[in-house]
């Protein structure tokens, strides 16, 4: 048993170790009206809507320093979306602290995860930009939410 | 001699969770949320629109006026099972005045020509529930010789409403 008690405490340790953290703020809200047609009555409503370029803040902590790489997954999953939307997800700054690279051109965010952006070291306040398309008049007056989900990936 | 073996299989149960540690993530979320509000838009284009009767064949009524290139009606909404009524504010009028929607667009169809009276609304053009379209409307004015002369104003409402 002596042998298994040793081992047992290494694993922990580097559990222990690799603990690193993402940390999301903020969020969007679009209401979309009478004011949002392209023209008036008579016209579809504007396709297209963007979020600013902060709506979201994300920051990583944890990592070991600088030699400790990770990557941000996103994906979302629906509470009531409307199959004509399509939400795409963008970064708008490097934030501060450690580097960061990718993620710089809008990318559809899709129901399972895919790679959004990657870098290394605790980085704080990168900020996030999204944008909504696929909007009409044969979308009913409704509330439609997804909630957005980032994973960071310690590699 | 069954100590070792449990040995062994606790062992490979801490080397697992190990490797879990090497590779764990961390996920946090936020909400978009997208309020879509009713939108039942209609306008007219075109303005005020002056129709006079004043030709006839001998031996018969006066000729109808008729204009279908003045005015226009444009509407959007994002409800289901919407139509278009109209209506005048005349009450008594001296002379008869149609309405008829013609090349509508965006979906809907038009209703029969409707002679403007105060009866109440009248269905104008059907199945318009989430469209964006339009339509030119034709005024048709019509007066017979025992009316003699004279003028009406009409102030002529068009509704987006349930249908």
């Amino acid at each position: 048993m002596i042998p298994f008690i040793i081992f047992g405490s290494i694993a922990a340790g580097e559990k222990t170790q690799a603990q690193i953290n993402i940390t999301v703020t903020g969020s969007w809200s679009e209401t979309i009206d009478a004011s949002d047609l392209e023209a008036g009555a008579g016209s579809d409503l504007i396709d297209t809507y963007e979020s600013i370029a902060g709506a979201v803040s994300i920051s990583i902590s944890g990592t070991t320093g600088p030699s400790d790489n990770w990557r941000v997954d996103v994906k979302k999953v629906d509470t009531n979306w409307d199959s004509s939307f399509h939400l795409y997800v963008r970064r708008t700054s490097d934030g501060t602290g450690g580097s960061v690279s990718g993620g710089t051109a809008y990318q559809e965010i899709t129901d399972v995860d895919q790679s959004f952006f990657d870098g290394s070291d605790d980085v704080g306040g990168i900020n996030i930009q999204l944008k909504l398309s696929g909007v009409s008049v044969q979308i009913s007056p409704d509330s439609y939410i997804t909630t957005v989900y980032y994973t960071v990936v310690d590699l | 001699m069954k100590k070792p073996i449990v040995g062994v299989v606790l062992l490979g149960g801490a080397l697992v969770l190990g490797l879990i540690g090497l590779a764990m993530a961390q996920t946090d979320n936020h909400t978009v949320t997208v309020q879509v509000l009713a939108i039942n838009e209609a306008a007219i284009t075109g303005g005020d629109l002056t129709l006079t009767i004043n030709t006839a064949t001998a031996g018969q009524e006066p000729d109808d006026a008729v204009d279908n290139t003045t005015c226009d009606l444009a509407w959007t909404t994002n409800e289901a099972t919407k139509k278009i009524t109209v209506e005048t504010n005349l009450a008594a009028p001296t002379f008869t005045l149609k309405v008829l929607a013609q090349n509508v667009t965006g979906g809907g169809a038009a209703a029969p020509e409707v002679t403007l009276s105060t009866t109440g609304a009248n269905d104008f053009v059907t199945g318009v529930g989430q469209t964006a379209g339009g339509c030119d409307l034709q005024y048709t004015a019509s007066a017979t010789a025992a009316q003699g002369t004279g003028s009406d104003v009409h102030t002529v409402t068009y509704t987006l409403t349930a249908g």
